[in-house]
């Protein structure tokens, strides 16, 4: 216990000493006094004195569901899950090779601390920034909604645990290269390359999922189709005045859309093969951006969630070029959707999965090797 | 019942490292540190000094071992409460300072808090750091940073001290204070094993000594014992009332003429190739039959570095290593 207060309160020091950290502090108050800034009423929005009229009033989403809204979207996955995650991937990226560099890791290792109880003591360590930083912006959203929005959601802190979560993974990833390469820059970099292809997988599923969808879609309003046409068919043949010409040209037409029946078939099947890779594959890697979508699910309402799904559905799709790409962008959102929904074991399971996988690599290195 | 000032502190046997298939940095080591003894560990560049201490602190694992450190078998953890260790070319984190160093390293040893505040101030003044207490690492000279190393390796008060290079990079009072901190802990009882290339330094303060070469223990004892095996005396004469005039052939002819074989006789000097006293004698009454004066009598035994340069000769040549006493 002694050791462990003194790892953790070493490392906030150690945060304490560096720029990076106050720079994350400061950024995020700078947002919180956005959001402060920012408000919603029945006409439009509000830019401190000024109103803007805006297609987001308060007759369409509550002040509260508005805010949270602005949480979720600009202060959570904007910002906490990129930007202050970078600032903190570059302030713990020293962490490891600092470690074990020589000259200091005999400093530690010659301690009464076990190597397993030091590596994952100076893991949990490594969390405090981003522990820090979300308490700091949570904290402080928590209040100006609360003064701004007459709404206090004590449902906010959530973002705590979600973000600490999402920053493990990728830090897990950090520690294991950090004791691979022994760099922090070159931790760094590898890294967020790491955190590219995670998110291009992402990227490539939520893609490949759309298209799934929306050939779901089209393969239904074919079958419907070739349904009625069958009918039609079969009602024309009993008719007592049925012209076979007609009915040739009718069967012709329905052979045609048979065909077209079975090549979207084969599309489907190859589509659904390339989902599914993508599926796997993504199943073996961190879910960042499903970790960080179930704040969304915890903080507001279903109904709330459709409304505002519906509502940017509503704008991607206004205007002429809308509508022609009005269903990509439905079966985008039903992607969106169907991911959203997908249960809590998979997203959060397989993901603290990879990363327990992930730093019993990194802790064994550090338990097995000579310095 | 044992008296506890002989009851080895350390003692291990056997310690071999290996890396990969052909690098064996360690051979096979036996040694012995016992309380209230400085031990000093002299060798080359490359002997396997470091290894063995890394070896004891877990920080390197042992392809085997079969030592005992403080009565537990080496690397076993706790037992490293009772061991304090300066690292060779140790770091301090730079954000820290001084004070918050020595009770951050103080923790993980196990120190209690309150100890920890009490203690800081204690030993910064024992090794005459107190008013840079405050001050962050990053501004610390070589020097001073090696001060506060020994701080820390003296913080939790260990039953044993191992101290790689402790005076590396200090200045000449910087080290007598150092020494004195040593001496210090040796009055107290506890057993200190020091490993540098300073022999000066170790022949001032050492009780016993190991050498080590190419990963073996080429000799070791107290200091006496190993630098016994080329003892000699050297007798100094004068002619009375002409103190300027060489006495050499005068001496020579009487030595000769008295049967005994001296090495050498120049200018005034008899240097002679033996460590037993009475084999002295003759040549002091030769040299008052010739009457001549005798005026210092002096046992000459070889210096730490003539006995680490024949050790590292020793090692080059391949010559079998000596077995000296333990």
């Amino acid at each position: 216990m002694r050791q462990a207060a003194a790892i953790l309160i070493d490392a906030y020091r150690e945060l304490n000493a560096r720029r990076m950290f106050w720079v994350a502090v400061v950024i995020s108050l700078l947002i919180v006094g956005c959001f402060l800034a920012i408000g919603i009423t029945e006409r439009g929005i509000q830019i401190l004195w000024f109103e803007v009229p805006a297609f987001i009033n308060t007759d369409l989403i509550p002040a509260a569901t508005f805010y949270k809204f602005m949480f979720v979207q600009f202060g959570i996955n904007v910002w906490l899950t990129w930007g202050a995650a970078i600032l903190a991937l570059t302030s713990t990226s020293g962490l490891i090779p600092e470690l074990i560099r020589s000259g200091a890791i005999e400093m530690v290792l010659s301690r009464p601390i076990s190597r397993p109880k030091l590596f994952l003591l100076k893991y949990l360590a490594g969390l405090l920034f981003v522990v820090l930083q979300v308490l700091v912006f949570t904290t402080a959203s928590f209040i100006v909604i609360g003064i701004r929005g007459q709404s206090w959601e004590w449902g906010l802190f959530l973002a705590v645990p979600i973000v600490v979560l999402f920053f493990s993974y990728l830090f897990s990833i950090q520690v294991l290269l950090g004791m691979i390469t022994r760099s922090s820059t070159a931790s760094l970099l590898l890294t967020l390359i790491a955190w590219m292809l995670i998110s291009g997988v992402h990227v490539a599923e939520s893609a490949v999922l759309a298209v799934r969808i929306n050939q779901e879609g089209r393969i239904a309003t074919l079958d419907k189709d070739l349904q009625i046409r069958e009918a039609d068919i079969a009602a024309y043949t009993r008719a007592p005045d049925a012209d076979a010409s007609v009915l040739a040209r009718k069967q012709d037409a329905m052979e045609a859309q048979r065909k077209t029946r079975s090549e979207a078939g084969d599309t489907f099947t190859l589509t659904r093969r390339w989902h599914e890779a993508l599926y796997n594959t993504k199943t073996l890697l961190p879910k960042l951006a499903e970790t960080t979508t179930l704040l969304n699910k915890h903080l507001m309402s279903e109904d709330e969630i459709t409304r505002l799904l519906n509502m940017q559905q509503q704008r991607a799709t206004a205007g002429p070029r809308g509508r022609d790409r009005a269903d990509r962008v439905q079966s985008e959102f039903a992607a969106t959707r169907e991911q959203a929904n997908r249960p809590l074991w998979w997203t959060l399971g397989t993901s603290i999965g990879f990363e327990a996988v992930v730093l019993l690599i990194a802790g064994w290195l550090f338990c097995r090797r000579d310095f | 019942m044992t008296d506890p000032s002989t009851r080895p502190d350390h003692r291990h046997h056997n310690v071999a490292k290996t890396y990969g298939r052909k690098t064996r940095a360690l051979r096979g080591i036996a040694m012995q540190v016992h309380r209230g003894e400085i031990f000093g560990l002299l060798g080359p560049n490359g002997a396997g000094k470091s290894t063995l201490v890394k070896i004891l602190m877990t920080v390197i694992r042992p392809t085997s071992c079969e030592g005992r450190v403080l009565g537990r078998p080496v690397g076993h953890k706790p037992t490293l409460a009772r061991i304090g260790y300066l690292p060779e070319q140790h770091r301090f984190p730079e954000y820290l300072t001084a004070r918050q160093a020595l009770e951050f390293f103080g923790a993980l040893s196990g120190v209690e808090r309150a100890v920890r505040r009490r203690r800081s101030g204690q030993m910064l003044d024992v090794v005459g750091l107190s008013r840079a207490a405050d001050a962050r690492v990053r501004t610390f000279s070589k020097g001073m940073r090696q001060r506060l190393g020994v701080a820390q390796a003296l913080f939790h008060e260990p039953d044993l001290i191992l101290l790689d290079e402790p005076t590396d990079g200090v200045d000449p009072e910087g080290r007598r204070e150092i020494r004195a901190v040593l001496q210090e802990q040796k009055r107290l009882g506890r057993a200190v094993m020091i490993n540098s290339h300073l022999l000066s330094e170790l022949e001032m303060v050492c009780d016993r000594a190991a050498i080590l070469v190419n990963g073996s223990v080429w000799g070791q004892g107290t200091l006496d014992e190993l630098t016994a095996y080329d003892l000699r005396y050297e007798v100094a004469v004068a002619t009375p009332g002409a103190p300027l005039d060489d006495p050499a052939p005068a001496l020579a002819t009487r030595l000769t003429t008295s049967g005994i074989a001296a090495t050498a006789v120049r200018r005034g000097v008899v240097s002679l190739a033996t460590g037993n006293p009475a084999d002295v004698q003759p040549v002091i009454d030769a040299a008052r039959q010739a009457g001549l004066l005798v005026s210092a009598v002096t046992p000459l035994r070889p210096s730490l570095e003539d006995l680490f340069m024949k050790a590292v000769a020793d090692g080059r040549s391949g010559a079998p290593v000596a077995g000296r006493a333990a």
